[in-house]
């Protein structure tokens, strides 16, 4: 680009155009990484968690994979933020969205006490605190796939709970048929929190970096 | 009678610095320039005059070892560009 170029008004427009067009797409590029680092994890531990547990594994030992989601969750972002902002302009989206999932980051850890001292649902409180982050996310970027996603995942977190109340209404029936009914309703439940994963990041995360991926290479 | 652009946004890469600024809180030195395509000693010199203008606020730090330069519009250059595209609407009558 050259300063002393004679510069008409159409040309001044379609730098304007340009430069806005091109910025938006560089902050747009990364956003699907996470959602795939985040969703790839939870699925591929919750699975794990499945097995284990169906499989009757050292179950204490086991319990503790569930960390693995924070650990690899957490120092995976650290790995993408720093690659991408060593050249990527910071925008104002970005502080919005680090914003909404710092507010996550602590309403978990909320939960997770809750989840420890009541005994309430982790995997309930942790799918629809997801959800909620994932439709604000979208709604601050304007990713219509992820209010979308972020929304379905809100709807099927109940499915959490509502196999608690059937464990309540029927759970004699299934133990006098010879079912353990609270380890069937765990097990069910781990792989609904599997699903609502692969729905609420999974599907989302590889419509993202497509899209990004097409913007960068047109 | 039109208005006369502003002379100091009416210039390719001055134009293309301040357009990147506008969409975000701040961009890399090294960003602007695979962006715009500009020499760095070029660059550097547009840099300057939009910065004592009061244009834009050039902080230079270090990212590591690695030494970085980043750049912000300020009030007073968001101003400038909103003034400079008003312009711009009145001469091609959008």
């Amino acid at each position: 680009m050259n300063e002393e170029k004679h510069l008409d008004e159409h040309r001044s427009i379609e730098i304007i155009s340009r430069m806005i067009a091109d910025t938006s797409a560089h902050i747009d590029s990364e956003s699907g990484k996470y959602f795939l680092l985040w969703g790839y994890t939870t699925v591929l531990v919750s699975l794990f968690e499945y097995v284990a547990q169906v499989s009757h594994l050292a179950i204490p030992l086991c319990l503790w994979a569930w960390f693995l989601i924070p650990a690899v969750g957490g120092i995976g972002t650290l790995i993408l933020s720093r690659r991408a902002t060593a050249t990527r302009p910071k925008s104002y989206l970005d502080r919005s969205v680090n914003a909404v999932w710092m507010v996550f980051g602590l309403s978990f850890g909320m939960a997770f006490i809750a989840a420890i001292v009541y005994g309430a649902s982790i995997l309930y409180l942790t799918a629809l605190l997801m959800g909620m982050a994932t439709v604000i996310t979208g709604k601050i970027c304007r990713h219509k796939v992820l209010t979308i996603a972020g929304k379905a995942g809100i709807v099927l977190s109940l499915l959490i709970p509502a196999g608690h109340l059937l464990l309540r209404k029927y759970g004699a029936a299934l133990l006098s048929s010879g079912i353990e009914p609270v380890e069937a309703i765990l097990y069910v439940e781990i792989l609904i929190f599997a699903l609502i994963f692969v729905v609420m990041m999974v599907i989302p995360g590889h419509i993202l970096y497509n899209r990004s991926k097409r913007v960068k290479n047109a | 009678m039109l208005k006369p652009l502003n002379p100091l946004l009416h210039s390719e890469l001055r134009l293309a610095i301040i357009s990147i600024l506008i969409g975000v809180e701040e961009a890399d030195f090294v960003y602007i320039r695979t962006e715009t395509g500009a020499t760095a000693g070029n660059l550097s010199v547009q840099i300057d005059k939009l910065q004592k203008a009061g244009y834009i606020s050039v902080d230079k730090g270090f990212r590591g070892k690695m030494p970085r330069t980043v750049c912000r519009i300020t009030d007073s250059g968001r101003e400038a560009f909103t003034e400079y595209v008003d312009t711009l609407r009145e001469y091609l009558k959008m």
